[in-house]
C-alpha cells in the first residue's frame, strides 16, 4: 500500500437563521442545520479527497475509515504535489461570536426587518422585497502532523430591493449589508427609503451609448476590479497552470504607480477567516504594490509549485465539505491623495460608475466585464445626467495602466464569490479615475 | 439513525401541525480533476440532505439539513418557522396523491459512480482535443452522479425519482486565447467527450489573432449558450409566477397579451425525450404536464408551485424546485422556443460563442451590455475573422419583440433545449 504523505480534516457545522419578507410580509422564517466533513489525503501521486456529512470527531474508527477513502482516491491520482512547509501563524481574532445577536429573538428581528423593508414603501414603488440571514460556523481543523485549529465565526447580512414602475417602465434597486459579528438591523432601518429613492431616481434615468471614454469608479465598482480583474489574476493556481495575464510578471510594472491592491483575510470584513482551509492564518498580502506586481496568493501547494518566494499561503478557501481553492478574501486597492472633487474636475468629459451589479474576468485571455447599478455623465468636470444600464470592460494590464488617480478614502463592500464554490468576500477601493475604458450601454446619451 | 424513516418523520410532523411534508436527497458522487493532462486529484462524496416543511392553520415553516441524525430538531424547527411566517391566503393544501402519469426517470444504469467510467472519459476528451495541439489543455474534469429524490406528504403522496448524471468540462489556452466547453446529461450515450476536447481547443486556437471591431449595429448570431444564459434565463424570470405576484415582472398583468413578436412560441415540456428533466412530478409531488407559455408571440401562462398558485387563486403549474435552506423556487423544467428557422449563418454575421457577464443583465428590465468571448465575424456558415474584443448591449425582450430566425439544430441543458439565434440589428462596441 502507498504511504499517506499527509492528511488533513476540515470539519464545519453550523446553522443559518434566515428571514423572507416581501411587500411587507413575511414570506418564510426558519432555521437548517448542516454538517460537511473533508477528508484530503496527499498521496505519491496526487490527492484524495472524501466528503462525509456530519460525523464525530471523537469517532476514531469512522474518522480512519474515512480517511482510508480519500487514501484510496489519491492511489488514482497522477501528478505528483508537494505543499510547502509555512507557519501557521496565529489567527487574528475579531467580535465576531456575535452572542447578543444570538440571543434577540427571531420575531424581534422579524419586526425590524419589516420595518427596514417598509420604509422603502415610497411613492412609485411597486414592490419591495427584504431578506436577513445569521449564519453561525464552526471549523475545526487538525492535520496528519498533530496541528489543530478551531473557529467559530457569525456573519449576518441583510438586503432590500425596490421596484419602482411608472406607466410601463420599471427600475429596480437593491442596498446591502454584509459583515462579520453583529448587525443590528434597527440601526439600518433608513436604508429601506435610500434604497427606494434611487429605484425611483432611475426611472428618469437614460440609457448610455457605449465607447472608449474617461471613467470614474466608485468605491463598490473599483472594488469588484481589484477582485475580478486583479484577485482572480493573481491566484496562485491560475499562476501556475499559465492562465493568468499577471502569471511570471513578479517584479514587472503592471500598473500605474498609484496602484496598490491588497487581499488580506486577517480584516475584519466579510471575507475574514481566522484560518484558511488549510490551518493557515495569515496577514495582508500585497499583489501589486505601487504598480508593480509584488506577490500572488495561494495555498500550501501552489507556492511549493510556483515557488517559495512568489506570494503567501494562507488563501485557501472552501465551502464545507469541498477541497480548497485558492481563493481571494478581503480585496482592495489602497487608498491614494486624491479628493472626489479633485478626480471629477480631472475627468472632464466621462462617465461616473456607481455600484456594482456583478462581474466575471477571463484571467487567461486579461478579459473583464461589470455592470453598474447606474452611473453620471461627467460634463466639464462635473457630473450631470443620470444613467442606467452601464458596464465596463477591458483588459486588465491596459486599465492597471490607465489609473490615474486614486481617492483619500476606501469603502469596502460585501458579497460571495464564485469559482465552483461560493465563498463570503469583501472587496473596495477609493474613487478611482481611469484615463480610457470600454463603456457598454445600449442607449443614445 | 443510520437509514431515515420518512413515515416517522411525517408522523411527527402531523402531530405539531395540520400538514407535514418531506423532501429528501439521497447521492453518490466521483470526480475526477486534470491537470498537466493526468488526474491531479479524485473526489468522492456521499450524503443526505433533508427538508421539512410543516402547514400549520395556513402558516407555511420549513427547514432543513445535511444531518439526517438531527430530523426532529429540523421538524421543530420548521413548525417554529410557521409561527413567524404570514398566513398564505387561500392555501389549497399539499398536492393529493394521484395516479403518476407513465414515463422514465432522468436515470441511466449505465452511469456507475465509478473511477474507471470517469477515467476513459477524461481520456475520450484528450483524445478529442489531441486534433488541435496547438491549444494547451489547462484543466479538465468529469464528475458522475448517481440517487434519488424522495417526496412525501401528509396527504398520501410518496414518490421517488431515480437520477444519475455525468458532466465533463475542460479549458484550452493558445497564446492568450482561451477555450472551454462544457457538457452534462443524466444519460451517457448522450454525451461525446471527443467532441467536447475537440471543442475546448478549437475555440482556443481558432479565436487568436483577432480582429478590432467597428462601433455599430451588425446582425449577431447567439449560440445555444448565450440564447440559454442570457435570452431565456431573462424571460424565465418574467414569467415566474412569483416574480408576477409580486410585481417583479415587465410580464405582470399582461396574459392574453401580444409580448413578443407573432411568429415566437415558447412552451415548457418536461418530459421531451431530447431533454434532461424528465419529471413527471415536481418537487412538491405536482403532477407535470407541457405548458405553453407564449403561444404566437401572446403571452398564455406564468409558472407556478402550490403556494404561489393559491396566492393567485390558480393552480399550480408544477414548477416547484428546492433550494437549499429547503424552500421552493420556480423554474422550467424543458423550455423549447419556436421561431423561424433558417440557416442563421449563411449571411454575414458577427458569431457570439459565449459572453462575460450574463449574470450582470438586468433581470427586471431585460437590458444586457456584456463582453463577447469566442466570436467571430462569418459569412456563408463558415468564421472569415476571430473577433479580438467587443461588448454587446441590448434588451432581451426588445429582441423577441423585433422577431429573430433560429437554427434547426440545437443543444439540450438543464432546463431547455436551445437553438443558435440570429438577431438582425444588434449594437456592437468595438
Amino acid at each position: 500500500m502507498e504511504k499517506i504523505r499527509y492528511y488533513d480534516i476540515r470539519y464545519v457545522r453550523g446553522t443559518v437563521t434566515s428571514i423572507q419578507t416581501e411587500n411587507r410580509v413575511i414570506e418564510n422564517a426558519g432555521t437548517s442545520f448542516y454538517g460537511k466533513a473533508l477528508f484530503r489525503v496527499l498521496g505519491e501521486h496526487g490527492w484524495g479527497y472524501y466528503c462525509a456529512s456530519s460525523i464525530d470527531m471523537d469517532d476514531k474508527k469512522t474518522k480512519a475509515a474515512c480517511l482510508e477513502k480519500a487514501a484510496a482516491s489519491s492511489r488514482l491520482a497522477g501528478v505528483h504535489a508537494e505543499i510547502a512547509d509555512v507557519p501557521f501563524g496565529t489567527p487574528r481574532s475579531w467580535s465576531c461570536s456575535a452572542k447578543e445577536q444570538a440571543e434577540t429573538p427571531l420575531e424581534e428581528k422579524a419586526r425590524e426587518l419589516l420595518l427596514l423593508e417598509s420604509s422603502a414603501n415610497i411613492p412609485e414603488i411597486c414592490s419591495t422585497s427584504a431578506r436577513y440571514s445569521e449564519q453561525y460556523q464552526d471549523v475545526i481543523f487538525e492535520d496528519s502532523n498533530g496541528y489543530e485549529a478551531a473557529s467559530s465565526v457569525c456573519r449576518t447580512l441583510f438586503t432590500v430591493t425596490s421596484v419602482a414602475s411608472r406607466g410601463a417602465d420599471m427600475q429596480m434597486n437593491y442596498e446591502q449589508e454584509a459583515v462579520v459579528g453583529p448587525l443590528p438591523l434597527a440601526k439600518y432601518i433608513p436604508f429601506g427609503e435610500k434604497c427606494a429613492k434611487r429605484a425611483v431616481e432611475l426611472l428618469d434615468a437614460s440609457a448610455v451609448a457605449g465607447g472608449r471614454m474617461p471613467a470614474v469608479l466608485d468605491p463598490a465598482i473599483g472594488g469588484v476590479f481589484a477582485h475580478e480583474a486583479v484577485g482572480h489574476a493573481s491566484e496562485g493556481d491560475a499562476v501556475r497552470d499559465g492562465v493568468s495575464v499577471l502569471a511570471e510578471k513578479l517584479g514587472e510594472k503592471v500598473g500605474s504607480s498609484v496602484v496598490t491592491i491588497i487581499d488580506d483575510p486577517s480584516m475584519h470584513g466579510y471575507g475574514y477567516e481566522p484560518f484558511d482551509a488549510e490551518g493557515v492564518a495569515c496577514g495582508p498580502t500585497e499583489l501589486i504594490k505601487n504598480g508593480v506586481m509584488n506577490k500572488y496568493m495561494h495555498s500550501r501547494e501552489t507556492l511549493a509549485a510556483v515557488g517559495l518566494d512568489t506570494g503567501d499561503a494562507g488563501h485557501a478557501r472552501a465551502e464545507p465539505g469541498m477541497q480548497p481553492l485558492v481563493r481571494m478574501s478581503n480585496t482592495y486597492i489602497q487608498e491614494g491623495d486624491s479628493s472626489y472633487d479633485e478626480i471629477v474636475a480631472e475627468c472632464r468629459k466621462g462617465v461616473l460608475l456607481i455600484g456594482s451589479r456583478g462581474g466575471q474576468v477571463d484571467p487567461g485571455r486579461g478579459a473583464f466585464q461589470f455592470n453598474a447599478k447606474y452611473g453620471y455623465l461627467i460634463e466639464n468636470g462635473e457630473t450631470g445626467k443620470m444613467i442606467r444600464d452601464v458596464s465596463l470592460s477591458g483588459d486588465i494590464l491596459s486599465v492597471l495602466h490607465n489609473i490615474a488617480l486614486c481617492g483619500k478614502e476606501r469603502k469596502m463592500s460585501s458579497g460571495m464569490c464564485g469559482k465552483g464554490q461560493s465563498v463570503p468576500v469583501s472587496d473596495g477601493a477609493p474613487y478611482v479615475y481611469l484615463t480610457d475604458a470600454l463603456v457598454g450601454g445600449s442607449g443614445n446619451v | 439513525m443510520s437509514e431515515p424513516d420518512i413515515d416517522k418523520i411525517l408522523s411527527y410532523g402531523e402531530k405539531l401541525a395540520d400538514e407535514a411534508e418531506v423532501f429528501m436527497l439521497d447521492y453518490t458522487d466521483i470526480s475526477l480533476e486534470q491537470r498537466e493532462m493526468a488526474v491531479s486529484s479524485v473526489f468522492e462524496h456521499a450524503g443526505r440532505s433533508l427538508f421539512v416543511r410543516v402547514v400549520k392553520d395556513k402558516h407555511i415553516g420549513i427547514s432543513g439539513t445535511s444531518d439526517i441524525a438531527r430530523w426532529k430538531d429540523c421538524v421543530d424547527a420548521a413548525v417554529s418557522s410557521a409561527g413567524l411566517s404570514e398566513q398564505v391566503p387561500g392555501w389549497t393544501g399539499f398536492p393529493e396523491k394521484t395516479a403518476l402519469p407513465k414515463g422514465s426517470d432522468p436515470f441511466d444504469p449505465a452511469v456507475t459512480v465509478s473511477p474507471d467510467l470517469a477515467a476513459e472519459y477524461l481520456d475520450r476528451m484528450n483524445a478529442g482535443a489531441a486534433i488541435h495541439p496547438e491549444a494547451r489543455i489547462v484543466t479538465g474534469g468529469v464528475s458522475l452522479s448517481n440517487g434519488s429524490a424522495t417526496i412525501a406528504n401528509s396527504g398520501g403522496v410518496y414518490y421517488m425519482r431515480k437520477m444519475s448524471g455525468i458532466s465533463l468540462g475542460m479549458d484550452a489556452i493558445c497564446d492568450t486565447s482561451t477555450g472551454y466547453e462544457y457538457d452534462s446529461s443524466p444519460f451517457l450515450d448522450r454525451i461525446n467527450p471527443e467532441k467536447i476536447g475537440e471543442d475546448t481547443a478549437y475555440w482556443a486556437k481558432s479565436s487568436r489573432n483577432g480582429v478590432d471591431v467597428e462601433t455599430k449595429k451588425y446582425a449577431v448570431v447567439f449560440s445555444e449558450h448565450v440564447v440559454d444564459s442570457l435570452i431565456l434565463d431573462l424571460f424565465t424570470e418574467a414569467v415566474n409566477g412569483k416574480n408576477v405576484l409580486s410585481k417583479k415582472s415587465v410580464f405582470a398583468g399582461k396574459l392574453g397579451e401580444e409580448v413578443v413578436h407573432p411568429s415566437v412560441s415558447i412552451c415548457d415540456f418536461p418530459m421531451d425525450p431530447a431533454g434532461f428533466a424528465w419529471k413527471r412530478f415536481d418537487s412538491e409531488g405536482t403532477v407535470t404536464h407541457d405548458l405553453s407559455i407564449v403561444q404566437n408571440g401572446v403571452l398564455s401562462a406564468f409558472l407556478y408551485d402550490v403556494k404561489t398558485a393559491s396566492q393567485a387563486n390558480t393552480l399550480s403549474t408544477g414548477h416547484a424546485h428546492r433550494a437549499g435552506n429547503g424552500a421552493t423556487f420556480i423554474h422550467p423544467h424543458c423550455l423549447k422556443i419556436d421561431a423561424p428557422k433558417a440557416d442563421v449563418m449563411d449571411k454575414p454575421c458577427l458569431y457570439v460563442r459565449e459572453v462575460i457577464g450574463a449574470h450582470t443583465a438586468n433581470s427586471l428590465t431585460g437590458e444586457f451590455s456584456v463582453e463577447v468571448a469566442n466570436a467571430f465575424f462569418a459569412e456563408s456558415g463558415r468564421f472569415t475573422r476571430p473577433v479580438k474584443k467587443a461588448m454587446i448591449s441590448g434588451n432581451i425582450f426588445d429582441i423577441l419583440r423585433g422577431g429573430v430566425s433560429i437554427s434547426a439544430e440545437t443543444k439540450t441543458f438543464d432546463g431547455a433545449i436551445v437553438p443558435k439565434m440570429r438577431i438582425e440589428n444588434m449594437q456592437v462596441i468595438g
